[in-house]
């Protein structure tokens, strides 16, 4: 856990935080514990957007923002974050992004990189991270995080949406499966279903984000999570579907020869 | 002899938009058998790579024999943030 994170000195800081602290599953030193956390979020859109927001409220002590893009008109249906002057000045997300977060919580550290994420500059962010925060929009990417995350043993929590169904599973190098034992190579992005095309439904988005920073929040404050069981979501009936995956000795990224 | 099983998978056309579970019954002994009887029929409309099978709650390798009864999902996984 990193030791230099600004402490909000108002006095409110207890009571801001008490709905958490109250919950026996968090408990006041898992408050603590979110609260000395710091947590890396790839991706400012839909997903990254609510993330964000949840986290900041919740008091993570540390949150980074990546994300190469600016805000465009499509997004301003999903991405909770951005509001119309940001639109106007067609902002850099992550720094509208982190500009909405201060106000939302100036008590903790929130950093924007506008970047896009490679090889060549994802280790240095992973490294300073508890955990981190799958929003991307491409398996390139989601692959590159894995490899991160596998290098430097930190957890990290895939997620996606598409129409009103997403998927979500929290994957810890060592204690299961990682995305690799599943997919061994990135599925071609000219083969999935298209996002572009098919429309996302903006509480579809939240319901995954709102279930990968739940995950999030376990393995800040209790250490634990569901550890390599992929949620599959569809809102538009309501319905939760859940798979074990298992962890493949042979995996290319953590597998046992590695 | 035909098994019942059913058939879960992310739908692109028309109106079937969305995660859809079929009927459907097969003569295929395994996973991989199953995917490529429904790519040559086309009775249940995939139009997304396939990446991985879930039978009956645990993600499997393509040659995980096929059972009466079976919930087979063939899955695409979702990219969008
Ligand atoms: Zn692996």
């Amino acid at each position: 856990m990193t030791t230099d994170i600004p402490t909000p000195e108002n006095a409110a800081a207890g009571a801001r935080y008490a709905r958490h602290a109250r919950l026996s599953f968090i408990g006041q030193a898992g408050q603590e514990k979110i609260e000395k956390s710091s947590v890396l979020i790839i991706g400012c859109g839909s997903l990254g957007c609510a993330q964000a927001a949840f986290l900041a409220r919740a008091g993570v002590g540390r949150l980074t923002l990546a994300d190469r893009d600016t805000v465009q008109a499509p997004n301003m249906a999903t991405q909770l974050l951005y509001d119309e002057i940001d639109l106007l000045e067609r902002a850099p997300k992550a720094e509208a992004a982190v500009r909405r977060l201060r106000t939302i919580n100036s008590g903790i550290a929130i950093e924007p990189v506008v970047a896009d994420i490679s090889a060549a500059n994802i280790d240095p962010l992973v490294d300073k991270a508890d955990l981190i925060l799958d929003a991307t929009d491409n398996f390139e990417t989601r692959f590159l995080i894995n490899e991160a995350a596998v290098k430097a043993g930190k957890p990290w929590i895939y997620g996606g949406v598409l129409g009103t169904d997403g998927m979500a599973m929290a994957i810890l190098p060592g204690r299961g499966p990682c995305l690799r034992c599943l997919f061994a190579l990135p599925p071609p992005e000219s083969r999935l279903p298209p996002p572009d095309a098919f429309g996302v439904l903006s509480t579809a988005a939240v319901w995954v984000a709102a279930l990968q920073t739940t995950q999030a929040l376990k393995a800040l404050a209790c250490g634990g999570a569901d550890w390599g069981r992929m949620h599959t979501l569809d809102i538009w009936n309501g319905t939760v579907t859940t798979a074990e995956v298992p962890r493949d000795p042979a995996c290319p990224c953590c597998g046992d020869a590695k | 002899m035909k098994k019942k099983i059913k058939v879960k998978y992310f739908a692109l056309v028309g109106e079937r938009r969305g995660v859809q579970t079929d009927d459907y019954e097969t003569e295929a002994a395994t996973a991989r058998q199953l995917l490529r009887e429904i790519e040559a029929s086309k009775v249940i409309p995939l139009t997304t790579n396939i990446s991985k099978a879930v039978i009956n709650g645990k993600y499997v390798e393509w040659d995980e024999p096929i059972k009466d009864g079976d919930l087979v999902t063939l899955l695409s996984p979702f990219s969008g943030g």
